[in-house]
């Protein structure tokens, strides 16, 4: 169970995180990060940033805690990161090899109101999208 | 040829000749090289700063401050225990 002034990060941890927030009124997202796109040749793009938003969250007794998970290499199999919504894979990443990167997963928070079934999307830090996998020209030497 | 960044529905898969769209970042294509950044939404959330280049390590991560501003007292007000009156003529 959550306690009043307690400070928690969350990392990536392959699966989603839940706390009994039964006792709380209101959090504050200290801050929230969204996960990076998978690099190849090109660089993967950043995720989302959210700083210092507060959410009352008094008629809720469940979060749901998301954390994205960067999305692969596109050079090896270039597969989309996990998160609540998972971030799509590359062109090639069935197989492996030249495709580009991976999305990353997406970061989010709900809250649930288990009495009811009702839940609410609190607030997410979308990911970045996956780096191409562009191949440089080179001039010919003569 | 990127995958696509997701928040709201899966990012989708790269094609042959552009990149995965996503509700995040778009995945690159071979015209840009990079992918795209994603964004922020807010939901029942309100307030703080909204901007990119989150993730210090690549994957997410989440900070959170329980109780912070909470409007309810964990102990009830205490009855006092010396009154002195002073009646009014």
């Amino acid at each position: 169970m959550a306690q009043r002034g307690e400070t928690v990060t969350y990392t990536f941890s392959g699966d989603k995180e839940t706390e009994d927030i039964s006792n709380i009124d209101e959090i504050t997202i200290d801050r929230m990060d969204g996960a990076d796109g998978g690099d190849d040749n090109g660089t993967g793009g950043s995720g989302g940033l959210i700083e210092g938003a507060t959410v009352d969250v008094s008629n809720y007794d469940v979060l749901e805690i998301w954390v994205g998970e960067k999305g692969g290499s596109g050079y090896t199999a270039g597969e989309g990161g996990f998160g609540r919504f998972d971030g799509g894979d590359d062109f090639n990443s069935d197989v492996g090899g030249p495709g580009g990167g991976g999305g990353g997963g997406s970061t989010e928070l709900v809250a649930k109101d288990t009495s009811t079934g009702e839940t609410v999307f609190i607030a997410a830090a979308d990911a970045g999208g996956g780096g191409d996998d562009i191949i440089q020209s080179v001039a010919p030497v003569r | 040829m990127g995958g696509g960044g997701a928040r709201g529905g899966a990012g989708d898969a790269g094609g042959n000749d552009g990149g995965g769209t996503g509700f995040g970042g778009d995945g690159a294509d071979t015209s840009t090289g990079d992918g795209e950044d994603g964004g922020q939404e807010l939901g029942i959330a309100s307030g703080g700063t909204l901007t990119t280049g989150g993730s210090a390590d690549g994957s997410g991560e989440i900070k959170i401050t329980y109780g912070s501003g909470a409007t309810t007292s964990e102990e009830p007000p205490k009855a006092p225990s010396n009154l002195t009156v002073n009646p009014i003529d």
